[in-house]
């Protein structure tokens, strides 16, 4: 065999070794990124819907939003209730109520170790509450106004969101974001048909599709694990 | 140009709390027109000395013949009973008094806070009448007006009445 040949095997055994031990620590470095073990809990609220409580008699309302790392998925899980009191050209509404969201944000930002995040995400969610009107039906011939009193006593709906935000490491375990909501085919029921439902907690005019909405969240998290995150080339 | 997104950012948001004109479709009227009994698709037209609705004192009274009413039916309450007290239109003398007993169930819609609520009267059932079932025909079982157009054609046609 010419030493040129020899040579040049040698050669493609090394690389091909080399290739494979390079593989090998690709995939130990994929093992550490795939690692979908939850490292914490963060909790938070809506300071959008706690300064409304205050700024007007209105809306009175709160919310309760949390999420769970999967590495770069998150689980997202929102509470919240609200109760609104509107005044109509002809009469005054109100209602109350509380409805969850469940869903799953992916971070653009990859397994980022502060656990910032740039999201895109969507929800599931759901709502019950009940609501009523007082109004005086108005005839333009013969007839007195007549006053309308209803009320629908339970009603539930459901709806989609797509979502998009921010979540930024603000100082230890504070974190500051917002979340803004696409809101999709609401769906709402067991009003009885005398009054056609208005307003659901958490989606808003149901006339509204699709609708939007947007929270400036703060977040305090608790992390009961390290996050494995590879170091960085 | 440097304050060209920030003015985008203002009108796209403006856009999203501008609650629009209130157009309401809702009304108490519903809309009846006079036909030929021998040829359904022509107008005829009919006099009145009157018609009394039930609900209320007041009769409505025309002076001159009609080819189609609005009827006012009692928003207080389920039915409305109109009594057509028709006249000869050459002579004036009586030829019939017809009668029509309407029934119909309600749906209030809120429309948005600045413009307020509206009840819809849908469901509209001929629940009596001294006209034979030859002599009608239903149209809309909807009390409903084209917020954008005037007069009586705004008005969803409900019966026809053949004569």
């Amino acid at each position: 065999m010419p030493s040129t040949t020899k040579y040049f095997i040698s050669t493609l055994i090394f690389l091909a070794a080399s290739g494979a031990w390079g593989q090998e620590k690709k995939k130990e470095k994929e093992k550490v990124k795939t690692s979908f073990s939850p490292t914490g809990i963060r909790v938070g609220t809506d300071l959008i819907d706690l300064t409304k409580n205050f700024a007007g008699k209105t809306f009175k309302g709160w919310e309760v939003n949390g999420d769970i790392d999967f590495s770069k998925y998150y689980l997202v899980a929102d509470v919240g209730s609200w109760a609104k009191t509107l005044p109509l050209s002809n009469g005054t509404y109100n209602n109350g109520g509380g409805y969850f969201r469940l869903g799953v944000d992916v971070n653009l930002l990859g397994n980022d170790p502060d656990k910032n995040m740039f999201f895109l995400g969507f929800r599931v969610a759901h709502a019950g509450f009940h609501e009523s009107v007082t109004y005086q039906a108005t005839s333009t011939q013969l007839f007195a106004p007549n006053p309308v009193n209803l009320t629908n006593s339970h009603v539930t709906g459901g709806w989609g969101e797509l979502t998009s935000g921010l979540r930024v490491k603000v100082w230890k375990g504070f974190w500051m974001g917002y979340t803004a909501r696409l809101k999709l085919a609401p769906g709402a029921k067991g009003g009885g048909g005398a009054l056609v439902p208005y307003d659901m907690p958490g989606y808003g005019l149901i006339q509204k599709d699709p609708w939007w909405g947007f929270n400036y969240q703060v977040f305090w998290r608790i992390a009961w694990k390290k996050d494995q995150v590879p170091p960085k080339k | 140009m440097k304050f060209a997104f920030p003015l985008l950012f203002c009108a796209l948001f403006a856009s999203c709390f501008n609650e629009g004109d209130c157009l309401i479709s809702a009304t108490n009227y519903m809309h009846v027109q006079f036909k030929k009994k021998s040829s359904i698709t022509v107008d005829t037209a009919i006099a009145f000395t009157g018609i009394t609705v039930s609900g209320t004192d007041s009769v409505l009274t025309y002076t001159a013949t009609v080819t189609e009413i609005l009827l006012p039916i009692d928003i207080g309450h389920p039915t409305t009973t109109f009594i057509f007290h028709r006249i000869n239109t050459l002579d004036s003398a009586m030829v019939a008094t017809d009668t029509l007993q309407v029934q119909y169930t309600t749906q209030s819609k809120i429309i948005a806070p600045s413009c307020g609520a509206f009840t819809y009267y849908q469901n509209l059932k001929l629940e009596k009448t001294s006209l034979n079932t030859a002599q009608y025909k239903v149209f809309s079982t909807s009390l409903l007006k084209d917020p954008a157009s005037t007069g009586t054609a705004a008005y969803a046609v409900n019966y026809q009445i053949f004569y």
